[in-house]
């Protein structure tokens, strides 16, 4: 008898305790939301950083793949939530937001790359191209003045010509 | 020719030659306009071609097709693909006004693209409680990919092209970085679904 009751209790405690706990754990559509909102908000900072990077001059395949993994996992959030599973959405939302973390420092990291591989590049040619262009003005000038010389020789040296029928 | 043409011809060679010698840092320090800028988005049939496209289309059968997008945005861009699903006398997007279709997105797909690159994937779908009466079909849920979606769509008889029309189609939408929002991008692409049978 005594082994009956117990048994009933645990059953309903079960019962009661499966009831409440979904009221307890279950996620509602307000903290799904947050959750699609903060994913959001994450993957289009990150997307901004690649952005700047891309401008730098920088590769950006890499981030672009991480990023494109984390925007897989806020779609399927956002399906979730439709469907009302909010779970889920809150599920697949935070593994979209850990999948990019750290992508902003990453993208400003490879931003400073870029540019100071910009300014070296910059640098470079730029020399080269100032040395190309002395180079240039000189052997221009010089090339001019040796013409010049060449051409009045040659006309000195050129003698009048009588031609019949001119006084 | 005299010598003032021939200082001319040394001073416009030299121009020239000045110019080519510079081009590396102009080009380094001037940006450069690309060409027109667009994005692409295609539906390609079963066996990846354009062809063999589902049309008639019948209840619990599973469809396969191929959605693409093509970046020539001049950088990489962040697309968001909706899915969609309608009757004939639903609302499809108006490229005139470049405004979204009204009807609420089902499924979705996000895709970042880098400048020149394209994208692919396979879309799966099919058609659940699907019922006819009185002239008209009955479309209760419809599934996308791994989604099911409760649309409860109705389509009338259309004596005209002798069938029970639907549309699935696909909205291309862009992220905006100055705005921080997603714009319509005046994309889409859709296919139409007679209902032929339960």
């Amino acid at each position: 008898m005594v082994k009956c009751r117990s048994f009933i209790c645990f059953v309903v405690f079960i019962l009661v305790f499966s009831w409440f706990a979904h009221a307890c754990f279950a996620v509602e559509k307000a903290d799904a939301e947050e959750a699609l909102i903060d994913a959001e908000n994450n993957l289009s900072s990150v997307y901004v950083a690649v952005l700047e990077v891309e401008k730098s001059g920088g590769n950006v395949s890499d981030l672009l793949v991480k990023l494109d993994s984390g925007g897989n996992f806020l779609a399927e959030a956002q399906v979730c939530y439709r469907n009302g599973d909010f779970d889920g959405a809150v599920y697949y939302a935070d593994l979209s937001v850990r999948n990019v973390t750290g992508l902003v420092e990453e993208a400003g990291q490879l931003k400073a790359l870029a540019i100071s591989g910009y300014n070296e590049r910059l640098f470079e040619t730029m020399a080269a191209s100032g040395v190309a262009v002395v180079v240039i003005v000189l052997g221009s000038v010089v090339g001019w003045l040796i013409f010049k010389q060449r051409y009045f020789e040659k006309v000195l040296k050129m003698k009048p010509e009588v031609v019949k029928g001119e006084s | 020719m005299n010598l003032e043409d021939y200082r001319t011809v040394f001073a416009v060679s030299g121009l020239i030659l000045i110019l080519v010698a510079s081009a590396p840092t102009l080009s380094l320090v001037l940006p450069l306009s690309g060409g027109e800028r667009f994005s692409e988005l295609w539906i390609l049939g079963p066996n990846h071609m354009a062809e063999d496209y589902p049309f008639n289309v019948v209840n619990n059968t599973v469809y396969n097709v191929f959605l693409g997008i093509g970046n020539h945005m001049g950088s990489s861009a962040y697309y968001l693909v909706y899915v969609k699903f309608r009757n004939q006398t639903e609302h499809l997007p108006n490229a005139t006004a470049g405004t979204a279709s009204p009807l609420p997105p089902l499924y979705e797909y996000r895709v970042f693209l880098e400048e020149g690159k394209s994208w692919e994937t396979p879309l799966t779908f099919s058609f659940s409680g699907v019922s006819f009466f009185e002239n008209r079909s009955f479309v209760e849920s419809f599934m996308v990919n791994d989604g099911v979606f409760s649309v409860d769509k109705l389509a009338s008889w259309n004596g005209e092209n002798n069938g029970y029309y639907y549309q699935v189609f696909m909205e291309l939408w862009i992220h905006n970085a100055e705005s921080d929002a997603f714009e319509f991008h005046n994309r889409f692409v859709g296919l139409w679904l007679n209902m032929t049978g339960v």
